[in-house]
């Protein structure tokens, strides 16, 4: 489809420039400029006051040497695979049952919504509460079913389901999304379903769930970025004494996310250097995995209007 | 556009506004004063300590006037102090200290040693030390923790036993003092060595271990001595059910609250420092009965006795200061005799000077520091040395000893892997000098 060319009055042009410069200045000063000089940074020794040697790539072939970085990276792994398959399930499963046409509807979504709007840091502290291995509200719960109780944060196998568990229950905003997209598939689809005999799980099967692959497909990606950027849970763990071990990896490190070994390396240890290099293996990653979800994409995501792409 | 213009008009009167009222609350500092802010990391009571030392200096002299920032946390002077906006002076941990001055960040002090005339000497050494590197000064040691094996003395009584002068019974009695409930979940123990920190300084020092080796550059966990230490705490463990005792710490509440563990009952032995007291007499219930007696050592080596652990804090000016000379007579001022004793009585921590500490006010106006005092004249007790890469260091000693008290890994095994984790960063110190 062949766009008609519009031109721009001058004071039109003038008005839209004005209005983008907040965002430009936003995006240049705390976006662009702190990847170019991550990026150079992570070429060099630099601990924030002395100025930075270049030290080549010293830095890069230090990274696989540190058993640290396998640590982190199996811990983000571990976290986004699980965490963002639940999320993804629970969002879609909490939309599908929140559009349907009951009485209180809207305070249902309100309930759901509202952990989203809880700051992560007393998000935090709540599970921190609830998940308490002697006292916890989850345990005490689990003790009465007769089901065994989980050492939870205070355990090296039982600390990234524990920091899972704190997430999903903020999917608010994953919600919100699903249920604008349910909300744009037409009801004749549904119709012509039902005609056809389908029940509840033809139309997931065949109508909902194609029909939100789009969304589902932002949020997958959305969910990997934010996941690998985990950090609120390991910190909060390590600040409130006497459950941790003091230490932001939690125990035996089975917390040590890849942005908390980052900020580990950084500020705890001073070396800047190494931390962007740790960045820049993180942003490049992140690329990777984007551009392979985009790749196949094409065979799963369907947007609506003028078929698959384009 | 009319409006745009109206909407810049009324934000650039509102900025005026703020930076009058900010001028305003620095014109209160004084029209000709030099202001230092001086930033440390104590609240409460012990902030409350410092601010009465620090009103009594901006009032005994119309030069320089000290702003204090309480509750700050190291790593926001980390990002403050190269902004150049941060503080001129700071309090760290001593073990900060060193890695800071290795990262540039705080200023070389010699100079205004000389200038103002400082004694040195009467500054307690193995503290002073903790603020040199590479044979330059960067910091003052200002408090001095020593430490105490804190007892719950009923419990004693109800064991029929007296408190423990050697480790081995330190290990007896917490053996005996386990009580568990009917679904055999702890309600008491004895000594928890990784409670209330993993403390990774006591138990080597007391076993005669060392840490670094500056001769050779060498990392030095993997000695007998440091063996043994390691061994002795995991030994609780062997009779502990490390995931029960995990759950039964759970339980435990704040550090500086009623809920403290050793102030509950639920711990028996704490090892703890001279500002401890002072928190039994502001948070514990008035029946808890608790003694104090050093911290024992092997049967073994009773030579050692009095070698546990000395923890420091330093004061530095930052690299940044535009005063460094002011900020430096900040500290000149904090550590002099009177305002010394005044502000160590107060919160109850140990002054670094040999006047301060044999000061008569002092112990009357303190008297738990008495026993303290008398340990660390004793001169054995040490501090942790003073390497740049001492957090690298404790978090990898903790990690260390969790994969021991878990059972992942012997003490030899824990030790050696922790020596190959750390030797390389001595090396790569060792190199840059």
């Amino acid at each position: 489809m062949k766009k008609s060319k519009y031109h721009m009055q001058r004071p039109q042009i003038r008005l839209a420039i004005l209005f983008l410069i907040p965002w430009i200045t936003g995006l240049i000063l705390f976006s662009l400029y702190p990847i170019v000089s991550t990026i150079y940074y992570s070429f060099t020794e630099y601990n924030l006051m002395k100025p930075p040697v270049f030290t080549g790539l010293k830095n890069y072939r230090n990274i696989f040497q540190d058993k640290n970085f396998y640590q982190s990276v199996y811990n983000s792994l571990y976290f986004v695979v699980v965490g963002v398959t639940l999320e993804l399930a629970l969002s879609i499963f909490s939309a599908i049952l929140l559009n349907a046409k009951v009485k209180g509807r809207g305070i249902f979504r309100t309930l759901f919504y509202l952990p989203s709007i809880v700051s992560p840091v007393a998000n935090a502290i709540i599970w921190m509460w609830m998940l308490n291995p002697q006292y916890g509200l989850v345990n005490s719960f689990l003790k009465t079913l007769g089901i065994p109780q989980p050492l939870w944060l205070s355990s090296a196998q039982w600390s990234k389901p524990a920091a899972i568990l704190m997430a999903l229950w903020a999917v608010g905003n994953t919600i919100i999304v699903y249920l604008a997209g349910i909300g744009d598939i037409p009801t004749e689809y549904y119709e012509a379903i039902e005609l056809d005999g389908g029940g509840p799980i033809a139309k997931f099967r065949y109508i909902t769930w194609p029909m939100l692959s789009n969304v589902t497909f932002f949020q997958l990606i959305n969910g990997i970025i934010v996941g690998f950027a985990t950090f609120t849970q390991s910190y909060m763990v390590a600040a409130i004494e006497p459950k941790g071990n003091g230490m932001l990896g939690g125990v035996k490190n089975s917390l040590l996310f890849y942005a908390v070994n980052i900020y580990n390396e950084g500020f705890r240890y001073l070396k800047f250097g190494y931390a962007s290099a740790l960045a820049v293996i993180m942003l490049l990653g992140m690329i990777l995995i984007t551009v392979i979800l985009f790749a196949t994409s094409k065979k799963w995501v369907y947007y609506g209007g003028g078929g698959r792409d384009e | 556009m009319k409006k745009l213009t109206k909407a810049v008009s009324v934000v650039t009167a509102l900025a005026t506004v703020v930076t009058a009222g900010s001028m305003a609350v620095m014109a209160e500092g004084g029209e000709d004063k030099t202001t230092i802010t001086f930033w440390h990391s104590w609240s409460g009571s012990e902030a409350d300590a410092l601010q009465a030392v620090v009103d009594d200096y901006n009032g005994s002299q119309n030069e320089i006037y000290v702003e204090v920032l309480s509750s700050q946390t190291e790593d926001k002077m980390l990002t403050a102090i190269p902004s150049g906006a941060g503080p001129d002076l700071v309090y760290t941990a001593d073990t900060t200290c060193s890695k800071w001055a290795q990262a540039g960040m705080l200023s070389e002090i010699d100079e205004y040693i000389a200038q103002t005339g400082m004694d040195v000497s009467n500054i307690y050494e193995s503290e002073y030390a903790l603020g040199t590197y590479g044979g330059v000064q960067y910091g003052i040691p200002f408090t001095m923790d020593s430490y105490m094996l804190f007892y719950n003395a009923d419990v004693l009584t109800e064991l029929g036993v007296e408190p423990p002068t050697t480790l081995e019974e330190m290990a007896e009695i917490s053996q005996k003092a386990v009580l568990t409930d009917a679904d055999g979940d702890y309600t008491r123990l004895g000594y928890v060595p990784d409670y209330p920190w993993i403390d990774r300084v006591e138990m080597p020092y007391l076993f005669g271990a060392d840490f670094y080796d500056f001769e050779n550059d060498e990392v030095t966990c993997k000695t007998d001595a440091f063996v043994n230490a390691i061994t002795y705490k995991a030994s609780f463990y062997d009779n502990y059910d490390r995931e029960k005792v995990e759950k039964f710490k759970s339980g435990f509440g704040a550090y500086a609250s009623s809920d403290n563990a050793f102030f509950q009952g639920k711990v028996v032995f704490a090892i703890e420092g001279e500002w401890f007291e002072n928190f039994i007499n502001e948070f514990a219930s008035d029946d808890l009965n608790w003694g104090s007696v050093s911290v024992p050592v092997t049967e073994s080596q009773p030579e050692l006795a009095g070698s546990g652990r000395l923890q420091g804090g330093m004061l530095s000016v930052t690299a940044t200061s535009q005063n460094p000379e002011a900020a430096f007579d900040v500290i000149n001022y904090l550590t002099s005799d009177d305002a010394y004793v005044k502000f160590c009585a107060a919160k109850g921590s140990l002054p670094t000077t040999y006047s301060a500490l044999k000061s008569e006010t002092l112990i009357s106006e303190a008297p738990q520091l008495e026993k303290f005092v008398a340990s660390v004249l004793e001169g054995k007790a040490k501090a942790f040395p003073a390497v740049p890469f001492s957090a690298e260091y404790s978090d990898y000693q903790g990690l260390a000893e969790e994969a021991v008290y878990s059972g992942d890994k012997t003490v030899e095994e824990a030790m050696a892997d922790l020596y190959d984790e750390l030797q390389p960063l001595a090396d790569e110190w060792k190199e840059s000098r």
